[in-house]
Order: structure tokens, then C-alpha cells, then sequence
């Protein structure tokens, strides 16, 4: 397929107004790229791939070079491998349909991460912010790619669970699911590896169903999920007392001999008036998929005996917190070892005075009990776990360090292969005061993490000025940017372009 | 359970709209657009409504996914009112219609507007037909909805707007109402000297663009009536037992609706002193024969 270059001169951005201010405000100082013959340095000014520590980092801002122009707070990302090709990978953002159509688009790239592209192909854009809530996940051979999104068109919470055979083509995505009242849907996909349903697609899709009060935890789940009409059943996974709910994330984690292990935020208290609580760090177990009479009961807490175990009992959070211009609230992430499922690694936050302090914990057999804690990080949020195909682990987060103006958001990974020694590689190192935040989240209400044999795959947004000391372990950007004056550049590679926040993209070797 | 069928292409309005001849068929402008027989290469000659992102596409060569079954050649200028489709170093569009260059549009064609205004300028009148009322006035109050929880000891304006005991979200509104005095009714009928209109204060993604009011705001409002979900508070009923499965139902949440008027599009205020936009659409409506 003939596939030509074209220079385009074409102007992105949220509105006129905007614009012409973010162009006010860079116009003091003028890049260089604005010279003739500037062009050739303009883009692609690092290597494609870094080494670090023995690893292979690869390290792409995600944002194609079509919509260079672009200014809007990309945030709250995820992202899905495709385990049957690891080079077909769907990611996703608070990215808006550059033609305000009907659809969303995700991100998608076809050659292992390396280039991206936009897809409008998920059902309720928002003109100035795209999909609502959104998390990815493939089926494990069969190719589809199942999504559980909040509509963009939508005020009402509307939980859309999608499905494509074909994220690149132009048919939107197929709607399974719809109802209104629901957070943070959370989507995750295993295939039957044995038995009579060998080859059917399970999905799990975490959420916090707001139109039941009490026990508002809840997992849907499908069986066959990529056969013709598949059902899905909401399984209320709270078996204790509420305030009247539970905290937004549910995480499902699957492995591949039929596994599934879920972590919530268990709330205990709640108090209108300040928005703290307090919340238990619940974890469930269904050793047959969830297929059973009583899905997700395997698991019993040595105390009070019922379902879940706590892992950490009356932490505390507030539903109103910020960290830099990041809100909190209580972050839960989850991983299964894909080498054995008795391990699993959880990662949650509490408040600790003035501090939001992240832990990380291990159980070893198959959450009946718990490590004392591995990492514990201060002032750091949106954890992600993955662990690979030698057992090794990997663990993403977003740290603010430093203090007024010289605060940074500081997004790490660490890899560890017994969870004892951590080595950590920087990924991002940039401003927490710039851009100012035009909605809540700033970053996102998390960022993702995953492998796919000895690869870890991840995604995060961070402030996307182009200074290569921002990214210590390399960069590439596909938008057209100003490496000298750390300018970014429209698509006429000229004129200056005001900082956003933007995904970036991240591979690094296990 | 299944829900109603996917809304297709056919559905959507078209959001680029350009005079093109088609370069190359069976082809693309970038790696990564899935080529069919439907797939080709077409330069625009001249943009006749699109969003900024578009604005300086014209002499450029794009890619179309046709839409219609007409045979097209090498040569052929057509008019393609299309939609998204990919972004990456090139763009590809959708192409919801084609339709042959002919008198009668000549007359579109040769009209000397903005293409980016010009779409702005539809969907302004989109939002002005889609409004129950509209009229001209100032806000002289911001309040809190009647019978909503207010924090103990904060500024009544950060109160929650929650019924007590109702459940907690990242996306709460936040609802407010502001009071407009009303100069003047343009559409609808409103015969008190004020209008109430709720609008939400909060910065969640989920109501971004919504204007936000404050006292002594003037111009042009855009109300719509609107059906507001607020979950009710269900304090002492029992919650579903652990392990209960039950069928995922469209749509199926106990709230409760309050009819409101809204103004929750970023279209929907225009100031007094910004130009074109709704005046210019009042001042047309107002020429209109009546009757």
C-alpha cells in the first residue's frame, strides 16, 4: 500500500480562545524551528529506545503528528496488549474526537508501541473530552477487544461494556451492556484454557454500581463474552457493612488456570461534610472464574469470617484530598503471578497525616495472608502491577516530590524479581505546577500496566513539554516539537503549541 | 443482556464537509488505514464546513473511506460530507455521503464563510432549535438547590448537593442554581421577571465546558429542560446479600428526576459582548414572517 507524507498546516485545539492565548504565551520566545531548514531536527530528536540498567526502555508520546496542534488534558490512560500479537496494542485517554463526531477515539498501534494512531470507534464522545471512564483488554486469542467505558454523551454515569473483532477497522464497537449509576469500569479478559469451554472469553468488568445502595461493589461478568449474545450478571462482592457504599475501584485479575482475584475499596465510614473515611483493603478469590453458585466466596477473612480478606483494615482517605493537582481518594491495584497463582501482589493508598502513602504487599498463598509491606512510598498515587512471564515484577506509579514551585510529578517503574530488591527506572521527571489542571483528574484516577511474556507494557500521562531531561531513560515524540527551545510545534511545524498534558507510552524489557 | 443494536456511521452528522477529486482509488495516505475497494486518496479542493482541526486541509490529500455504493474514477470532483476515522501522520475520514458538484450547490460553495465558524455558527443553531427557552438577562444569585445537604461550618456554596445518605461519586454535579433576571424572552414563553437554572460547579471531567455561573454575568441563555437523575436516599434498606447475582438490566437505577432547566453546553451562554453567535440568530429568527 502506497502510503504518502503530506505537510499539513493544519491547527488543533480546544477552542479558538484557548489557542490564541497558549500561542500569546509561547510567542515570547520564538523556537528555532521557525528558520528554514529547521524542519529535519524538528521531531523524532531522540533515539527510538534506551538502555537502562540492562533494559530496553522504549518511551512514546502517543499523541499523533496529525493533531500536533492539540492542547487538551489527555488524561486517566489505559492500555491493552493483544497476547495473541504483541505488536496490536489499544490504549486510551480522556482524548476527544478530533472532528467532535459522535465516537471516541482510543489509541492504536500496529508495530508494538512504537507509532500510534487515532480510532474513532467507542460510542458517546464528548466533544471537549471524548469517552468518559475507560479500560481496555483483549481476549487472549481470539483478538477482540472488549472495553468498559462511561459515555461521553452522558451526565448520567452510563456504563457502556463494548466489544470489537477489529479495534483498526471503522465499525464502531459493539454495545453489550448499558445502564446508567456506574463508576470506573474496569475490564478484564481470560480464555478458557481447558475443559468443555475451551477458547470462551471470560470477562470481568470491575465497578461500582451506584444504583444499589449498600453493597455497591460489583463485578460483571460474562462466560463468552466474544460469543454471539453473551450475557452478563452483576455479582455483588461486599459482605460487610457499608456507609451506604463502597470506594470507586474494583479490580479484577485473572490468571490463566480460571483464578480471579478482585481488590476494593471497602469503605467502613464516610462523613458528608469533609469527605473522609475510612475503608477497608479488601481482597476476594474465586478459584473456579467466578463460575460457581457463590461467585467469589473462596476467600475468608481469619477474623470476622466472612467473604474477602482485609488486607488493611480502616485506612483512611478523603474524597476530597489533592496531591499536587492530582484529587485522591484511595487508589487499589492487583496482580496475580501468571507463573503461579497463589502469588499475589496489591498495591493501595492511605492518608497518613498530611502525607498519601502507597504500600505494597505480598501473599504467597493465595491471599490468606499477607507480607508486611514491600515498598512503601510517600506522596505518590495511580499504582499499576504487572508481573511476567519469569515471575518478575513490575510496579508503576506517579510520585510529587519536592515542594512550591519546583514540585515534580515523577512517574517510576520498578522491577523486581523476588520482591525484595526493587531496581527503579525514572520514566518522567516534570513540573506539577504546569499545565493548570482544566478539570479533575489532572492525571487520571490511574494509569496501567500490564505484560505480555517478558515484556512489561504501560501507560501514564505526564506534562509533555519536550526537554529531554524530563525523560532520562529517552524519549520519542510523534507530535512535532522543539528539542533546543523545548517548544512544542503545530503541524506546520512553526508555529508554537502550549503545553498539555499527554499519554505516553512504555515498554520495557523484563 | 444485549442492548440495542450499535449506532452505525449512518447515524452521525457529518463533520467535514469539503469540494475534493479523487486521486487514487484502492489507497491511503499512511500506514495503518485498512485499504478496500472503498478506500481512496482525495485532495481537498475547497472546505466548506469543518471543525479547526481541519481548517488548513485545503491542496491537501487525505483519505476517504467511501461511503455510498456510486463508483467513483480518478478525476472525479465530488462533495464528501464525512466524519472521523484515523489520525496519525496523515488523516483518514469517513465518508457519510458523496454527492456530485452541481448548480445547486454552487451556491454553498461560493459562499465566502469561515468553515470553522460556519460549523460553529450550526451548532449554535442546533443548540438555539434543541432549547425551550431563550432569553437575555443578568444572574443576580447563586444558590444551592432547595433541600440539598449543606456541610456543617463551610461556605454554603462548597455544600454538597447530595441527598443525605445518597451515594458519593468523582462525578457529582455539584448542583447550583443561579437566578436570572430576565430582560428579554427570545423563544419560549416565560412570563415572571426571573428564571431559575441549575448548573453544575463541579471540575470532574464529566461536567467540563458546562458554563459555570456567578452573580452579575450578562447576556444570552440557552435553557433546556432537562431530566436531572439524583439518586435517592435509601438509608435502612437492606443491601443486596454477598454473592447475589443478578441480571445486568438497561438502564435500571432507582433515582430520583427532578425537571430542571439547564444550560450545559459551553454554547450555551453567550455574553453580550461577544459578537455573531446567538445574536445573530435572534436577529434572523426576528425577521422571519410571523404567523
Amino acid at each position: 500500500m502506497p502510503a504518502k507524507k503530506v505537510s499539513k498546516k493544519i491547527a488543533t485545539s480546544r477552542s479558538a480562545a484557548k489557542r490564541a492565548a497558549s500561542k500569546k504565551a509561547v510567542k515570547q520566545s520564538p523556537p528555532r524551528s521557525s528558520k528554514p531548514g529547521a524542519k529535519k531536527t524538528a521531531r523524532r530528536k531522540s533515539k527510538r529506545t534506551a538502555k537502562a540498567g540492562g533494559r530496553v526502555v522504549l518511551l512514546v508520546n502517543m499523541i499523533p503528528r496529525s493533531l500536533s496542534g492539540e492542547a487538551n488534558q489527555d488524561s486517566e490512560p489505559t492500555i491493552a496488549v493483544n497476547p495473541a500479537n504483541p505488536l496490536q496494542i489499544a490504549a486510551s485517554a480522556f482524548t476527544p474526537d478530533p472532528l467532535k463526531g459522535s465516537f471516541s477515539p482510543i489509541y492504536i498501534s500496529s508495530d508494538g508501541g512504537n507509532t500510534w494512531t487515532l480510532n474513532s470507534i467507542v460510542p458517546g464522545n464528548s466533544r471537549l473530552t471524548g469517552t468518559g471512564d475507560i479500560t481496555l483488554n483483549f481476549s487472549r486469542t481470539t483478538n477482540t477487544l472488549f472495553a468498559g467505558i462511561l459515555r461521553g454523551d452522558s451526565r448520567s454515569m452510563r456504563l457502556n461494556i463494548l466489544r470489537t473483532k477489529n479495534f483498526a477497522g471503522a465499525t464502531p464497537m459493539e454495545i453489550l451492556v448499558d445502564r446508567t449509576q456506574v463508576d470506573q469500569p474496569y475490564v478484564q479478559v481470560a480464555t478458557v484454557a481447558n475443559g468443555p469451554d475451551k477458547g470462551k472469553d471470560r470477562v470481568y468488568v470491575g465497578n461500582n454500581d451506584l444504583s444499589v445502595r449498600g453493597a455497591t461493589a460489583t463485578i460483571d461478568q460474562s462466560l463468552n463474552g466474544a460469543g454471539a449474545n453473551p450475557t452478563f450478571k452483576s455479582i455483588r462482592i461486599e459482605s460487610r457493612t457499608t456507609p451506604g457504599q463502597d470506594g470507586p475501584p474494583i479490580r479484577p485479575s485473572i490468571h490463566p488456570d480460571g483464578t480471579a482475584y478482585a481488590i476494593y475499596h471497602s469503605w467502613r465510614s464516610f462523613n458528608d461534610d469533609t469527605g473522609e473515611g475510612t475503608a477497608d483493603i479488601v481482597v476476594l478469590r474465586d478459584d473456579r472464574g467466578g463460575t460457581g453458585p457463590k461467585p467469589f466466596t473462596d476467600l475468608l477473612d481469619p477474623i470476622d469470617g466472612k467473604s474477602g480478606v482485609r488486607v488493611a483494615q480502616n485506612t483512611k482517605f478523603n474524597f476530597n484530598g489533592v496531591l499536587g493537582q492530582q484529587r485522591t481518594g484511595g487508589d487499589v491495584a492487583l496482580v496475580v503471578d501468571p507463573t503461579n497463582s497463589d502469588t499475589v501482589y496489591v498495591a493501595y493508598n492511605d492518608d497518613h497525616g498530611a502525607l498519601y502513602m502507597l504500600h505494597l504487599l505480598r501473599s504467597k498463598d493465595r491471599g490468606r495472608t499477607w507480607s508486611a509491606e514491600l515498598r512503601t512510598i510517600r506522596n505518590a498515587l495511580n499504582p499499576a502491577l504487572a508481573i511476567n512471564n519469569a515471575g518478575k515484577v513490575g510496579f508503576l506509579y506517579q510520585q510529587l516530590t519536592g515542594t512550591g514551585a519546583a514540585q515534580r510529578w515523577v512517574t517510576k517503574i520498578e522491577l523486581s524479581a523476588n520482591g525484595t530488591n526493587w531496581n527503579a527506572l525514572v520514566l518522567a521527571t516534570v513540573p506539577a505546577d504546569t499545565p493548570s489542571a482544566d478539570f479533575d483528574p489532572y492525571l487520571g484516577d490511574y494509569a496501567h500496566l500490564m505484560s505480555v511474556g517478558k515484556d512489561f507494557y504501560g501507560i501514564f500521562s505526564a506534562n509533555n513539554t519536550p526537554k529531554k531531561t524530563n525523560f532520562p531513560n529517552g524519549i520519542v515524540y510523534q507530535r512535532n516539537a522543539n528539542w533546543t527551545t523545548n517548544t512544542l510545534l503545530d503541524v506546520d511545524n512553526t508555529r508554537p503549541v502550549h503545553v498539555s498534558i499527554d499519554p505516553f507510552f512504555l515498554k520495557v524489557s523484563g | 443482556m444485549p442492548a440495542s443494536p450499535s449506532k452505525t456511521a449512518q447515524d452521525q452528522k457529518p463533520a467535514f464537509v469539503f469540494k475534493g477529486t479523487i486521486k487514487r482509488l484502492k489507497s491511503a495516505t499512511m500506514k495503518g488505514v485498512p485499504v478496500d475497494e472503498r478506500t481512496v486518496v482525495v485532495t481537498v479542493n475547497q472546505i466548506i464546513e469543518a471543525p479547526p482541526a481541519l481548517a488548513d486541509y485545503n491542496g491537501q490529500d487525505i483519505t476517504v473511506q467511501l461511503g455510498g455504493r456510486q463508483k467513483v474514477r480518478v478525476g472525479q470532483e465530488l462533495i464528501f460530507h464525512t466524519t472521523s476515522w484515523i489520525f496519525g501522520d496523515s488523516i483518514a475520514v469517513r465518508s457519510l455521503t458523496e454527492e456530485p458538484v452541481t448548480y445547486r450547490s454552487a451556491a454553498m460553495l461560493s459562499a465566502a464563510d469561515d468553515p470553522v465558524e460556519r460549523r460553529a455558527q450550526r451548532e449554535k443553531r442546533d443548540r438555539f432549535d434543541a432549547a425551550d427557552l431563550v432569553v437575555s438577562g443578568k444572574v443576580v444569585a447563586v444558590r444551592l438547590p432547595a433541600g440539598t445537604a449543606k456541610r456543617s461550618g463551610a461556605a454554603s456554596l462548597d455544600a454538597s448537593d447530595r441527598a443525605p445518605g445518597g451515594p458519593v461519586s468523582e462525578h457529582d454535579p455539584k448542583w447550583r442554581e443561579a437566578v436570572i433576571q430576565v430582560d428579554e424572552v427570545h423563544k419560549g414563553s416565560h412570563k415572571k421577571k426571573q428564571v431559575v437554572l441549575r448548573f453544575p460547579a463541579s471540575k470532574d471531567v464529566m461536567w467540563y465546558g458546562a458554563p459555570k455561573f456567578h452573580p452579575g454575568q450578562q447576556g444570552f441563555f440557552m435553557l433546556h429542560k432537562s431530566k436531572i437523575e439524583k439518586p435517592k436516599a435509601k438509608r435502612g434498606r437492606k443491601q443486596p446479600r454477598k454473592g447475589v447475582v443478578e441480571e445486568a438490566a438497561v438502564a435500571d437505577s432507582e433515582v430520583g428526576i427532578t425537571e430542571a432547566y439547564t444550560a450545559l453546553d459551553q454554547t450555551d451562554f453567550q455574553p453580550y459582548n461577544e459578537p455573531g453567535g446567538v445574536k445573530t440568530i435572534i436577529d434572523s429568527e426576528s425577521l422571519k414572517p410571523k404567523g
